[in-house]
């Protein structure tokens, strides 16, 4: 039965040391289980720790205390300020977890190129970061993660650095490749309207130091209505919970 | 650097030996020119300065390789915190109070000379990249380590491209003290070089003296104008 889930965390705590015996708790006993295939959000006040669980959870950082169970080993990342790199094209950008792990240059090409037209770069393939705009970035950030065929994708902000209209087109575009792989995502955020907009699931954090306040199944039929009964009911129920 | 070749773009083929022309034929057609017109013997000028340019290359690309390996071995987290203030003792060691040490080791052979420049073009380069390294967002790392650029594939294609600006940066530095360096070795001690040779045309002919310092002046300003412009104004395309 340890198919059913692609991500347990159980009981995960971590704290910075920030020298001289000064210890900094982020997280408190968090525990969550992601099943396949289905979209997470994780949503809670800003600075509280919600980035450091993305990163303890892809094993960029060690845990002080609790485990991590992953169960795949396909998993990529989208990241708040893209991190896409500015000394590669857009192409290049895109094929980079491939080139790594070895993908003959021909079919990466392919791959490349296949994504370049779901994320609707077409023509843009040999452009520099520099010579895009955020969205844009943002779009070869997400194609770089879709390249590696995830069957986990690690979200963290990924819309936080843009503006309302582009945030929402890339919203829907996401939604769409969502559709279509049904993969896993989780994806952190500190905007409640996105996480309802998006989410079968929402797991909402306390302030720091982060542990787990409730849950919520969002059982809102899709594609969501941001402007129905039913949503500002969830939307107030979790901007509620959430501290400052 | 062959790993660039495909998309560091800066030249094309047939500029690239345009390049390679005027860097090396220029100063030579200059100096055969004046020494025909002037009636002096200017072949102790080309040698001179062949050699001397000859030894700085090699210095230079021993300090290349040697401080991209020690930036990336030695840099970075905590054994960069160990190592770095040790880099730092070196380097703020005035470069010529080793040439009696090199002297002791090596005599004034060329090997010194070379080995002498390299210990002062050094530093500049390993401690430009070093900044880079030590300074580089977090997110770039990240993504670099969840896309699985390890080992050996991360040093090739992600921390050598990330530091390519600080590269070129540091490599500007390091020639310029390196010129130095070599100069001032081949005055103090070499009997060949052009350090050397304007040496001893300072007590015997000032003809030859200013022709061979003009002759240089154009070397490093081809060098500087052809070959470290280009690829500075490249690095500028990884600014964000």
């Amino acid at each position: 039965m340890q198919n059913d889930f692609i991500l347990k965390v159980n009981d995960l705590s971590h704290s910075f040391n920030e020298g001289d015996k000064k210890i900094f708790e982020v997280i408190k006993n968090v525990s969550f289980e992601v099943k396949r295939g289905e979209f997470l959000s994780i949503v809670g006040p800003s600075g509280g720790g919600k980035s450091t669980l993305l990163r303890v959870v892809t094993g960029l950082i060690k845990p002080t205390r609790g485990s991590i169970e992953v169960n795949t080993r396909k998993v990529a990342m989208v990241f708040q300020n893209f991190a896409v790199f500015p000394w590669l094209t857009v192409h290049d950008n895109i094929g980079f977890g491939l080139k790594m792990a070895g993908v003959p240059e021909k079919e990466r090409k392919a791959v490349v190129m296949e994504k370049i037209k779901e994320v609707g770069l077409i023509g843009f393939d040999k452009k520099y970061p520099k010579e895009l705009s955020g969205g844009m970035r943002q779009r070869v950030g997400l194609a770089r993660a879709l390249a590696v065929n995830p069957e986990l994708l690690i979200m963290d902000e990924p819309f936080s650095s843009l503006d309302t209209f582009t945030a929402e087109k890339l919203r829907s575009d996401l939604l769409d490749i969502w559709y279509k792989y049904k993969m896993t995502i989780v994806m952190v955020t500190h905007l409640v309207e996105e996480a309802l907009l998006l989410s079968d699931r929402i797991v909402i954090l306390s302030k720091r130091p982060a542990s787990v306040k409730e849950i919520l199944d969002i059982n809102l039929d899709r594609p969501r209505n941001n402007r129905s009964e039913h949503f500002f009911s969830f939307l107030d129920k979790i901007t509620s919970q959430i501290e400052l | 650097m062959a790993h660039y070749s495909h998309n560091l773009k800066i030249y094309k083929k047939w500029t690239h030996v345009l390049i390679v022309f005027c860097i090396i034929i220029l100063p030579i057609v200059f100096i055969l020119l004046v020494g025909q017109i002037s009636q002096i013997s200017t072949h102790a000028l080309i040698l001179g300065l062949g050699l001397s340019f000859y030894r700085l290359l090699v210095a230079y690309a021993i300090s290349l390789v040697l401080g991209i390996m020690l930036a990336v071995t030695l840099g970075h987290g905590k054994v960069g915190d160990f190592f770095v203030p040790i880099f730092d003792l070196f380097q703020n060691l005035p470069s010529f109070a080793l040439i009696p040490v090199f002297v002791i080791l090596f005599g004034y052979t060329n090997k010194m000379a070379i080995l002498f420049v390299a210990s002062s073009v050094l530093w500049p380069i390993l401690f430009s990249i070093l900044s880079a390294l030590r300074t580089a967002k977090t997110d770039y790392n990240e993504a670099a380590t969840i896309f699985g650029a390890t080992g050996l594939k991360r040093v090739l294609h992600y921390l050598i491209p990330l530091s390519f600006p600080a590269i070129i940066t540091g490599s500007i530095v390091g020639i310029s003290i390196g010129w130095e360096a070599v100069i001032g070795i081949e005055i103090i001690g070499l009997s060949n070089g052009i350090g050397s040779f304007l040496n001893s045309a300072a007590q015997a002919d000032k003809q030859l003296l200013t022709l061979g310092i003009i002759t240089l002046l154009l070397l490093v300003f081809s060098i500087n104008r052809l070959v470290w412009m280009p690829l500075l104004k490249r690095s500028q395309l990884y600014a964000e």
